[in-house]
């Protein structure tokens, strides 16, 4: 067995926090790419290639891409065979500390939520989600998810007999109602199945899945490649003025359930998807 | 879009030099706007329930609904943007009470929210959500005016330089972006 130390990953915490404030992934960069040339509209194609002007400013400059540079969450996924020892939670609310000194992101986290809402000044703490896996490596990731989309994220708990096609009115639904708040266009984090805690967490973690990794199940995937299309038939368009690309990826994760219940979550990522994985 | 002549605004200006402003206009901002997001709404709000006063003044002020980053890259803000105006609907109406000509932020706006504008005369400037590190070059100064306690949220006095954005909604209370999402809806 190998006993991963939480204080060994503190430094790639803060580098991934770092890196993901002031880089916009290349998955994320080829996607909006492509989509471009299914817009449209005159400006819905130039919001997107401001999009991309505005990635390439934040990395040369090192300056975060978004003013909002959101809530972190931090995902360890356990190989079999690997533990971790150590105070991981201390180690990641260190990391992000130093990087949003370091990187001079805004402080965007408030204690008391419905009380007096004090900013406790350096993002933290950040949420730590970790989860056992039967992956051959561990992997470490880091997501910044600013408030905006966080905001137009909704669970539903529906009826089976709602299948697919309620799942997706449900989800096209939401999008229509507050889609263009959410900075598109949006990635679609989806989560089917589970339980009423889990299936959000499938929802949001979804989002870490490279938008340009073929989806392995062939009905899921087409279910993905359905969404995108219905979704883009909204009309919301880039920064929502407008046009035929609300949305450039969708990525569904599904997972058993009670025989009684379809829960769904919709994770939304505004254009800044910031997250990166890596192997440990 | 690209021949839509571009209209030069210099800030602070008042309701009746917004007037003109139709829906759907493409304006440059340059000059000093007031940044006010939930937390300073909020406060603003108890502070005149209570028949307090605001430490600055609010008439004929452009209302930017945005928290900075601090400084960075040699600039007061490493990024700065809109966020969603739609949240702070509610706050719109104290706001133009105040005699404040415009909001600047992200986003449509409530059907409520176009009847205010209609009923003060003042507009909604939108810009696009996520281009910080671009409209981060476009600000020339930011000073804290009050409440440096809610950090991010506080008032800042900021100064643009040629800020890109659009009237969303005019002083007729007309929605540009309704009629921009209705036009490429294919349901």
């Amino acid at each position: 067995m190998r006993v991963i130390e939480a204080a060994d990953l503190a430094d790639r915490i803060e580098e991934l926090c770092l890196e993901v404030s002031t880089a916009l992934p290349a998955d994320v960069t080829d996607a909006l790419s492509r989509f471009r040339a299914r817009e449209e509209s005159e400006s819905g194609r130039r919001v997107i290639d401001l999009i991309l002007e505005n990635a390439r400013a934040a990395t040369e400059l090192g300056v975060p891409l978004c003013q909002d540079t959101g809530f972190f969450t931090v995902y360890l996924t356990l190989a079999p065979g690997d533990a971790i020892s150590g105070d991981l939670e201390g180690e990641a609310a260190g990391a992000v500390a130093r990087a949003t000194e370091r990187g001079r992101l805004r402080p965007s986290v408030v204690r008391d939520p419905v009380g007096a809402r004090v900013n406790t000044g350096n993002n933290t703490p950040p949420l730590v989600e970790m989860e056992l896996s039967r992956a051959q490596e561990s992997t470490l990731g880091v997501m910044a998810k600013g408030g905006g989309s966080e905001m137009a994220s909704r669970l539903a708990m529906l009826a089976p007999g709602a299948g697919w096609g309620g799942a997706l009115e449900f989800i096209v639904g939401m999008v229509e109602e507050l889609g263009a708040r959410a900075c598109p266009p949006l990635v679609l984090g989806v989560g089917m199945g589970g339980s009423f805690d889990s299936v959000t967490r499938l929802a949001k973690k979804a989002l870490m899945r490279p938008l340009d990794e073929q989806t392995a199940d062939p009905a899921v995937r087409a279910r993905e490649e359905e969404l995108v299309s219905e979704v883009n038939r909204l009309g919301i368009g880039p920064g929502g003025h407008g046009g035929t690309v609300t949305c450039f990826g969708a990525r569904i994760t599904e997972a058993p359930c009670h025989m009684a219940i379809l829960p769904v979550a919709l994770s939304v990522s505004c254009h800044a998807l910031r997250r990166k994985t890596v192997p440990i | 879009m690209g021949v839509i002549p571009v209209i030069e605004l210099r800030l602070p200006a008042g309701r009746e030099a917004l007037r003109s402003l139709k829906a759907g206009d493409e304006v440059l901002l340059s000059g000093d706007v007031l940044t006010m997001r939930d937390a300073a709404l909020k406060r603003l709000e108890e502070l005149l329930a209570e028949g307090g006063e605001p430490p600055f003044g609010l008439e004929g002020q452009v209302v930017f609904h945005a928290g900075p980053t601090p400084p960075a890259a040699g600039r007061p803000a490493g990024a700065i943007g809109p966020t969603t105006s739609a949240r702070m609907d509610r706050f719109l109406e104290m706001l133009f009470e105040r005699g404040v000509a415009a909001t600047l932020g992200k986003g449509p706006r409530s059907a409520e929210a176009a009847a205010h504008h209609r009923a003060y005369g003042a507009v909604y400037l939108a810009a696009v959500g996520g281009l910080s590190a671009l409209y981060g070059g476009m600000v020339d100064e930011i000073e804290p005016l009050a409440w440096e306690d809610l950090g991010p949220e506080g008032v800042f006095r900021v100064r643009l330089n040629g800020f890109p954005a659009l009237v969303a909604v005019d002083a007729e209370g007309a929605d540009h972006l309704e009629g921009r999402h209705s036009r490429y809806r294919r349901r």
